[in-house]
């Protein structure tokens, strides 16, 4: 059974290696376009205008109560209809950044609450513009609580790259149907195909775990006097 | 210098501070005590805009507090605040904490920011810790960089809010004589402090305030030795029975 398991592995890995490049390449992508449109959302509510910030959490309110799977359709199935076609890679890439932007949105919104009031205070009695002050005191403070949850989104978003094979993106999951169906090798192909989801989701959790502990000293800071 | 008239500040329908009148005047070391929750704390937060008060008018320097940003920028560039829990910047080093308003606010060259950042670290007594981080620092170095970082930008005047009330008690005396020090040099600061004795000695005028009212001020060896208040009498009385 693991003699097989190697000989299958041997033979289908090239397939499936293209579908986990594919696979890295919209997750990566979404990774991008998510943290912008968070960031813009997270704009949005600090702008101190009430309809702006209303606008903000209504958007994110909507796009957290609509299923990934229901966005990844609307945009490739739906949206054609009033003239906006796009190609699968691109509608799919489109809809997890639109899903997975209100959660990037939450993560930076909890970093920012998470600061000290009594930093806002310092910068705010030395007449401190606001600008500086989101800049030089809120920003570089809210990134350090800000990366363990971003770091989690990151793997989320390479899990629900996944859901792109229902509109036939070629990465890795539409990958492995076409070979399960093909070959009815379906428990090798799977089995295949969790391993490399496992070898980039695993490292990047640890990475994400060393660079929280690594920034968490930076923070506390050692002297280098 | 700084002036209230008939100030009041509410929170809803709580009425922390009822009717406050007093001058800080120029170059007069100001301290302000009573119990907690008496409104000594706003009273100094009003002064610079971090509470609003709701009616009367304050004064700072001739600049009308209002919630105008420009005056209120005025006022905090010609003034510095000092925490009860210090509000260093965790992520710069002390010298870097000294040296922000000074680049990031006043627009101060680098090379002259950082020769006055080093002075003032110097004479607050951690010459020798300019490149540490507060994190590292106890409860009274950290205070002491507060100090020189209010003191970077040369203010006209320095609100303190309670800068012993969060250190360790054997820490205290090191504040305490860093601000004893600064007394002496002339520059007007408005203290809220719990500590008697250093009221005693530093202070030009005390304040003491009790449930949103200045009871009573005057020179400390009229209010902190004779006070004609009973309200001020059984204050003091309590807190040196401790």
């Amino acid at each position: 059974m693991i003699a097989d398991f190697l000989v299958d592995a041997k033979r289908f890995s090239p397939l499936l290696l293209d579908g986990l490049w594919v696979t890295l390449v919209v997750s990566f992508a979404t990774l991008i376009c998510s943290t912008l449109l968070g960031a813009f959302w997270e704009a949005l509510r600090l702008s101190g205008s009430a309809v702006l910030a209303g606008v903000s959490t209504s958007a994110i309110t909507l796009i957290r109560s609509v299923p990934m799977m229901v966005q990844v359709f609307f945009a490739y199935f739906a949206l054609p209809e009033i003239g906006i076609d796009m190609s699968p890679i691109v509608a799919g890439t489109l809809a997890l950044s639109m899903g997975h932007s209100a959660y990037m949105a939450e993560n930076f919104r909890l970093a920012i609450q998470s600061i000290d009031k009594g930093q806002l205070e310092a910068a705010q009695s030395m007449g401190m513009s606001r600008i500086r002050t989101f800049s030089r005191v809120i920003v570089p403070q809210a990134l350090k609580s800000a990366l363990p949850p971003y770091g989690n989104s990151a793997i989320m978003i390479l899990k629900d790259s996944s859901l792109c094979a229902v509109i036939t993106v070629p990465e890795l999951t539409r990958q492995a149907q076409l070979l399960s169906a093909e070959t009815f090798k379906t428990m090798n192909v799977f089995t295949l195909a969790a391993l490399m989801y496992a070898a980039i989701c695993i490292p990047t959790a640890l990475l994400v775990r060393y660079s929280e502990k690594h920034l968490a000293g930076a923070k506390t800071g050692r002297a280098h006097d | 210098m700084i002036k209230f008239a008939s100030v009041t500040k509410s929170y809803g329908k709580v009425e922390v501070l009822k009717g406050v009148n007093t001058e800080f005047a120029k170059g007069q070391v100001s301290c302000l005590i009573g119990p907690s929750g008496s409104g000594k704390s706003t009273i100094l937060r009003c002064i610079n805009g971090l509470e609003r008060h709701t009616t009367g008018s304050i004064e700072f320097d001739g600049i009308e507090v209002t919630s105008n940003p420009a005056s209120l920028t005025a006022i905090r560039k010609k003034s510095a605040m000092v925490f009860q829990r210090f509000n260093l910047f965790p992520h710069r080093t002390a010298l870097e904490n000294v040296m922000e308003a000074p680049l990031y606010v006043h627009g101060v060259p680098r090379k002259e920011a950082e020769a006055f950042g080093r002075e003032l670290l110097d004479r607050v007594g951690l010459g020798h810790r300019v490149n540490a981080y507060p994190g590292t620092l106890s409860g009274g170095e950290q205070q002491r960089v507060a100090i020189a970082r209010a003191l970077a930008v040369k203010p006209q005047a320095i609100l303190f809010d309670e800068p012993t009330s969060a250190l360790d008690p054997e820490l205290v005396g090191d504040v305490l004589k860093v601000i004893r020090d600064l007394a002496s040099t002339g520059i007007t600061m408005v203290i809220v402090t719990h500590e008697i004795n250093f009221a005693k000695e530093v202070a030009d005028l005390v304040a003491f305030i009790d449930r949103g009212v200045i009871v009573e001020q005057g020179p400390p060896s009229d209010i902190l030795v004779q006070p004609s208040q009973p309200r001020t009498q059984e204050f003091l009385h309590r807190l040196l029975d401790r």
